[in-house]
């Protein structure tokens, strides 16, 4: 079994997976066993403890739990995928392009930037109307808008580009 | 009594009025679009009819079609939950016209007070103390810009056929005002379908605090005391309580009464809860009525005992009362928390998908208003409410650590939801002191300040929570028990989603 990286709140643990109740967590053998009730509730046995976690969200990256009422995100990944993060990272350097998606499908009510406008951090870009509310999308980080992808009044699905920031 | 009653409504609601219907051995009709086909509330009640479409203009506020339901399938009543056509005198005048009953106040006391420029004046006349604002409403910017300067800025902008939130807006000087109004007028239109709105002065400090009241078809009316709903997020409510830690029985006993004389003031009949906005020296305003079932009622029927949906039934039926005033008393402390599917720390964004698992809190005091179930589907189409957790204590503070424990146990999977900032309100300093005040998520939720450390801070837990992600993303968690499968749906859905 191949080593995992996971990471959360910007320490990194490595862990290998010897069998269905052994791992090495930073070296260190772990005995666990998993008592899955579904494939979205597990609960983790370790010692004597019970730990419960509701799995809620998955990306490409990061995995989402629900643990006693908190949710946090934790990063995974193996050997080849953080190689080749590694590498990508190094690679674009200091220029980033922000690509603005739509979080959720809705009505596109005004869009309030133009091509080539200066955009602050937070600042609205548009106005979303989604389960009946006006939402507004704010700016992931600043820069220019060099793209707009979108018309108002246009029915937008959870996903579609609708900015791009450079 | 009756024998059968259509609930004209979705979510949480249908099952809460069914559950009622059941113990009085009521046969409950729910009603579904498209899009809620399966959904909890068609398959949780004893009938259900399909009245079409998707968006609820082309189901839920679909008049002619609820009403033909409920003739097609012999109901004899119409019980409209809260939202949708709940609150719409022309719906219910047409009830009241087809022969069928209406489980709620008359149309003419809904035009009354649904008109919330008509209900300020009704309540001026009557004695009710109301906030300064306009009496007529507001559709050209200069007009506006007049106004508010009249009554000083920073004012409110509010749908006049309007509740929950939509169409509501804090303008801070003239120059927003242009774009707010718009807006406004924008959401209202979209909403209710009327785009009018006023001008409120804006409250410093402000509570909000409303009076349950009830009257029966023979001039009884009762209130069943208040419910503190300060814990808002653009005043939509997150958290409500009962009693309020704000006020003393001198100033409830005013409150009260004041909430009576209202409801008398518009010959109302059946239940209806009259919103105030309180100041910081307790002095109180009318804000609105709304003359329906309020969402917020089980903290209500904790601390009074009383089913507030039986006694809605047995005064449409024409029952009087079950109780007197004086029968009534506050025991105990009751609280609720809305579970919304929506991302607190991502700008509150509404969250959507399917329900892969949900498992609901249960022990002694604990109440569960729920909307869905393992399968469902939270689309974009609706309400993002989930259901409503609501627990009940002999004192505040054992209230407040049953409901903490509460969410601890309310597992869900599939939708973020806002469980993690309902526990930092519950743990926060303002809030268990009760000090806090319409403002208070606000100004003291900055996005950023719900800690998801403090739960990972045991570098035990924190250890076998790595572990948990490292087993998920290798999908050993399947290796126990069967293969997993990518998701758990049944086939009705299946037929009707993909």
């Amino acid at each position: 079994m191949s080593e995992l990286f996971v990471c959360y709140n910007g320490t990194e643990d490595c862990i290998r997976i010897l069998n269905e109740n052994e791992l090495l967590l930073n070296g260190k053998k772990v005995r666990f066993e998993v008592h899955k009730v579904n494939p979205y509730f597990l609960i983790l046995r370790a010692g004597n403890r019970n730990y419960r976690y509701t799995f809620n969200t998955r990306d490409e990256k990061q995995i989402g739990f629900l643990k006693d009422g908190s949710y946090f995100r934790l990063s995974v990944q193996n050997k080849l995928e953080k190689t080749i993060e590694e590498i990508s990272s190094h690679r674009q350097g200091t220029e980033t392009v922000f690509n603005i998606k739509s979080p959720m499908p809705g009505l596109v009510l005004k869009v309030k930037k133009q091509v080539g406008d200066v955009i602050q951090i937070n600042e609205s870009v548009m106005i979303l109307e989604a389960m009946k509310m006006e939402n507004d999308i704010k700016s992931p980080a600043s820069g220019i808008i060099k793209e707009i992808l979108i018309k108002e009044k246009q029915s937008v699905d959870k996903g579609t580009l609708l900015f791009r920031i450079e | 009594m009756f024998r059968k009653i259509l609930i004209a409504n979705r979510g949480e609601i249908v099952l809460r009025i069914a559950r009622t219907c059941k113990e009085m051995g009521i046969t409950s009709v729910s009603v579904y679009s498209d899009a809620d086909k399966n959904a909890y509330h068609t398959l949780w009640t004893d009938e259900s009819i399909g009245i079409g479409g998707n968006k609820s203009s082309e189901s839920y506020l679909r008049m002619d079609k609820i009403i033909e339901a409920a003739k097609s399938c012999g109901a004899e009543a119409i019980h409209p939950g809260y939202g949708f056509l709940s609150e719409n005198p022309d719906f219910i005048q047409l009830v009241e016209e087809s022969g069928l009953i209406f489980i709620g106040p008359r149309s003419e006391s809904v035009r009354m007070m649904g008109s919330k420029t008509a209900a300020r004046e009704l309540m001026d006349k009557h004695g009710v103390p109301i906030v300064p604002g306009t009496k007529k409403g507001i559709t050209v910017t200069e007009e506006g810009i007049l106004e508010a300067e009249k009554i000083g800025f920073p004012i409110l902008l509010k749908a006049a056929a309007g509740g929950g939130g939509k169409g509501l807006k804090r303008v801070n000087n003239k120059n927003e005002m242009p774009e707010i109004l718009e807006s406004a007028r924008r959401e209202a239109k979209n909403a209710f379908g009327d785009d009018t709105v006023y001008i409120e002065k804006l409250i410093e400090e402000p509570r909000h605090i409303e009076v349950q009241v009830i009257g029966d078809k023979h001039g009884n009316y009762a209130h069943l005391f208040e419910r503190e709903c300060s814990v808002q997020r653009r005043h939509q409510k997150i958290i409500e309580e009962s009693p309020s830690t704000f006020l003393n029985c001198e100033v409830r006993e005013k409150l009260t009464s004041a909430a009576v004389a209202a409801a008398k003031a518009c010959d109302y009949v059946n239940a209806g809860t009259i919103e105030f906005l309180v100041d910081k020296n307790k002095n109180f305003y009318f804000l609105e009525m709304n003359t329906r079932l309020q969402v917020e009622h089980p903290v209500t029927e904790w601390i009074t005992g009383i089913d507030l949906v039986r006694e809605q039934i047995c005064i449409a039926y024409g029952e009087k009362l079950s109780f007197t005033q004086d029968q009534l008393k506050i025991t105990g402390h009751a609280i609720e928390c809305r579970i919304y599917a929506e991302d607190p720390l991502n700008n509150f964004l509404p969250s959507t998908g399917n329900i892969n698992y949900q498992k609901l809190p249960q022990g002694p005091g604990i109440r569960v208003d729920e909307g869905i179930d393992t399968g469902s589907v939270v689309s974009v189409y609706y309400d993002p409410m989930l259901s409503k957790l609501s627990c009940w204590s002999r004192n505040r503070e054992e209230t407040i650590s049953r409901m903490i424990s509460a969410l601890k146990n309310y597992i869900i999977s599939g939708v973020q939801t806002n469980i993690s900032l309902l526990m930092w309100v519950l743990e926060h300093q303002l809030f268990t002191s009760g000090k806090y005040d319409n403002n208070f998520i606000e100004n003291h939720f900055l996005g950023k300040n719900i800690s998801l450390e403090d739960s990972l801070s045991g570098a035990e837990v924190r250890d076998i929570t790595a572990i948990a992600a490292a087993l998920v993303k290798e999908n050993m968690v399947s290796q126990n028990g069967a293969k997993q499968k990518p998701v758990h749906r049944n086939e009705w859905e299946m037929l009707s989603y993909e």
